[in-house]
């Protein structure tokens, strides 16, 4: 018992604890923008769409493309980083708003009207599709970019942040808000907000739900393609990304209250705290029996328990009907 | 060259490796066949596409035909010993897929409560079987375990060796119980919800068995668990490869395929019973409208654990037979994908009709394991065909007769569809 306090006091300092509060918010900056695609579409057709993970996976592929043409490498200078780094998240972003444009049109539309496990699992066939693709003509190794934008601020006795985790967490929040003034302010976000209430009191007052939908497919995607460039500054990805990417932004989509914006981004700020955290800490709390190999059961374990006890999530939104 | 490479050769199009000459060589490729598609739709005059239909019309009145089916059954493990190995090892794979589907079709089908975690069924029956019939737990036992033996074990050995005859249905007994410790916690929700948090618990099965290795070596781990007794009868084991019928020699997989095949016939007759049961009417109840069936006096609580029990136990007996079979098991072959792969299979089929599940593993099982075995592209073009499928059938082959009807109802008036949210999946 003794040695079980000595191994939970020893690991715990001040600086450690910080240390992995900026790196969870940082990563949970970056699920928290998958989220967001989830939550849209969630809000818009009251569909998981399993793709969207995989949208995501495309677009780090597509930054690790646009950026080795350039040849970007650890000692290029910043006058070349930013702007590759700006026409990567470009091509990204373009990318997979074709794609979830194309998800849309051929895999959930005609489906409609379909029983509903038919769209779920017609998702679930694109999902194992775009996997399958990247790993047959493109790869199925790990990849990383080289480390580009080095350096960092310190901030507390050890504890530093680094310029490409301030680069996460501020292009993600502007994201957000920039994503939250469309849904309140533009006439497209007031037709989204419309369709999520009813579908069909909507078209009765004149929404184009296709419109609407497609338009939903393309943001949500565009914003997945934006959390690739950030993803791939700080961490590798493979074919196999998307799909626990995905799982764990749709955890926090549904921790903050699936269809809510602000929720999303709390949601995945507290998804990706838990993770590091629990990561770090869980062998030395649990005595040793549990290892870091269970990082992903905290994911999922959080989720559950969200949904057992709270299935509306933090901020209470829509009624717990759905869940 | 073989039609494999050709057809490898032809996804990949003239354009050399360039991932976007390949994507345009494939959009071209679709379009193509989309508009073809586009061309022929309506065009063709009925008498040519007559033989078509009557070929489509007659496969399903032999698929709905169980004595028909049992037929198939019987004899084409036979058959396909004359053509090699493979295609036996693939049909019993198939086998199982078939056990699976109709015991997820109780959860899925039947009740409405859409699993995406039925792997863990399995894994726990195999797990069960792995633990009790191998040398795996001689370490905790730290001693020569021997009751109820199995009789091909000469003399005492290490860990436990129970017999198939206990341990089968001690699978599925373990893997009902975990269905209800899963039900419990999962009651309140409905729908997708409930898909993701059936799909946590079974990752989370797999991650405890792929690291209950430490601090107490369980599941050894990602090795997973080796030298499993096979099944045996008497001093007939399944598992010898020497067994011989007169002058024919008997491989294990055959044995294994007609024990199966004998457990598939007891359960699609106890399970086709229990559909027309008290019990299965109620589950029908709750999954057309949940709240209506609470209110008309349905205990749904009871109830929807009593579904993912009987859909547990199921799995959990084809996890016992799968793990005595292979002689070994990892948690490798627990991935979600079995899970996806098995749901597949009852929604392809027609969800809620249990002929719908079997032919529906029958032919996604086919589809899968003969799809080109290249790593990758077995999945792909798995993944390709699935989309199509649904759109183009989206009730199943063999829906069951309820269900279609509820589906042209619908059809016939689309306001009542938008009118009614319907019920969770």
């Amino acid at each position: 018992m003794q040695r079980c306090l000595d191994l939970l006091t020893s690991g715990l300092t001040p600086e450690g604890i910080l240390q992995q509060l900026i790196n969870g918010v940082t990563l949970g900056s970056v699920y928290a923008l998958i989220a967001l695609g989830y939550s849209m579409v969630y809000g818009v057709l009251e569909l998981i769409n399993f793709a969207h993970g995989d949208v995501f996976m495309i677009g780090t592929f597509v930054v690790l493309g646009v950026t080795g043409q350039f040849g970007l490498t650890g000692t290029s200078s910043l006058a070349l980083v930013i702007p590759v780094l700006l026409l990567a998240m470009i091509a990204a972003m373009a990318l997979c708003a074709v794609l979830g444009f194309t998800i849309e049109k051929v895999a959930y539309r005609p489906l409609r009207r379909a029983p509903r496990l038919a769209p779920l699992i017609s998702a679930i066939g694109v999902s194992f599709f775009l996997e399958a693709w990247i790993a047959t003509y493109v790869s199925s190794r790990d990849h990383t970019l080289p480390n580009l934008l080095a350096g960092d601020i310190p901030l507390y006795a050890d504890v530093t942040i680094r310029y490409v985790q301030v680069l996460m967490l501020v292009s993600s929040v502007v994201m957000m808000v920039g994503l939250q003034q469309l849904v309140r302010r533009t006439s497209l976000g007031r037709g989204m907000r419309a369709v999520a209430q009813d579908r069909e009191a909507a078209e009765l007052m004149g929404v184009n739900m296709d419109r609407v939908i497609s338009f939903t497919f393309i943001i949500g995607s565009a914003l997945a393609g934006v959390a690739a460039v950030l993803w791939m500054l700080n961490y590798s990805t493979n074919q196999t990304i998307g799909f626990i990417a995905g799982l764990k932004a749709f955890t926090a989509a549904v921790i903050g209250g699936i269809g809510n914006i602000p929720g999303a981004m709390l949601g995945g700020f507290l998804l990706g705290l838990a993770e590091s955290l629990g990561a770090a800490y869980i062998s030395n709390a649990s005595c040793g029996i549990f290892s870091s190999a269970y990082e992903d059961v905290f994911a999922f374990a959080f989720l559950i328990l969200m949904l057992v006890f709270r299935p509306s999530g933090i901020m209470r939104e829509r009624v717990s009907q759905r869940a | 060259m073989s039609f494999v490479d050709a057809f490898v050769a032809f996804l990949h199009g003239p354009f050399g490796n360039n991932p976007f000459a390949i994507l345009a060589w494939q959009a071209l490729l679709a379009g193509a066949a989309y508009l073809i598609v586009r061309l022929v739709r309506g065009r063709v005059p009925r008498q040519a596409t007559a033989p078509v239909r009557l070929a489509g019309k007659g496969a399903s009145v032999v698929l709905r035909n169980r004595y028909a089916l049992l037929l198939i059954g019987l004899f084409l493990p036979l058959i396909e010993l004359l053509t090699g190995g493979y295609l036996l090892s693939v049909t019993y794979s198939i086998e199982l897929y078939v056990l699976l589907a109709v015991g997820l079709n109780i959860v899925v089908g039947f009740t409405g409560l859409l699993d995406l975690g039925y792997v863990a069924f399995f894994a726990v029956g195999a797990y069960v079987y792995g633990l009790f019939a191998s040398p795996q737990l001689y370490e905790i036992t730290k001693q020569t375990t021997y009751f109820l033996v199995s009789q091909s074990v000469v003399g005492p050995q290490p860990g436990f060796h129970i017999s198939m005859l206990v341990l089968i249905p001690l699978a599925g007994a373990a893997a009902a119980l975990f269905g209800v410790l899963i039900g419990i916690p999962t009651l309140r929700l409905r729908g997708d919800y409930l898909a993701i948090v059936t799909l946590g618990f079974g990752e989370i099965t797999r991650i405890f068995a792929n690291n209950l290795d430490q601090p107490i070596n369980i599941t050894n781990g990602p090795n997973g668990i080796i030298n499993i007794d096979p099944v045996t009868i008497g001093s007939y084991s399944f598992g010898n490869p020497a067994n011989h019928l007169g002058p024919f020699q008997i491989p294990p997989f055959l044995n294994y395929y007609y024990l199966v095949l004998l457990l598939i016939l007891l359960t699609v007759f106890i399970v086709s019973r229990l559909e027309r049961s008290r019990v299965g009417r109620a589950w029908a109840a709750i999954r057309e409208d949940e709240t209506a069936a609470q209110v008309a006096g349905i205990n749904t609580r009871n109830l929807k654990l009593l579904a993912y029990a009987s859909g547990g136990f199921f799995g959990g007996m084809a996890g016992a037979i799968y793990a005595a079979g292979q002689h070994l098991i990892a948690p490798d072959s627990f991935q979600l994908f079995v899970s996806i792969l098995v749901l597949v299979m009852v929604v392809a089929g027609g969800m809620g009709s249990i002929p719908g599940a079997v032919v529906g593993a029958i032919v996604v099982g086919f589809l899968y394991f003969l799809s080109p075995s290249l790593l990758y592209l077995r999945i792909l073009v798995f993944g390709g065909l699935l989309v199509l499928l649904i759109i183009v059938r989206p009730q199943g082959f063999l829906p069951s007769a309820q269900r279609e009807r509820e589906l042209e109802e619908k059809e016939e008036d689309p306001s009542l569809v938008a009118a009614t949210p319907g019920p969770a999946p």
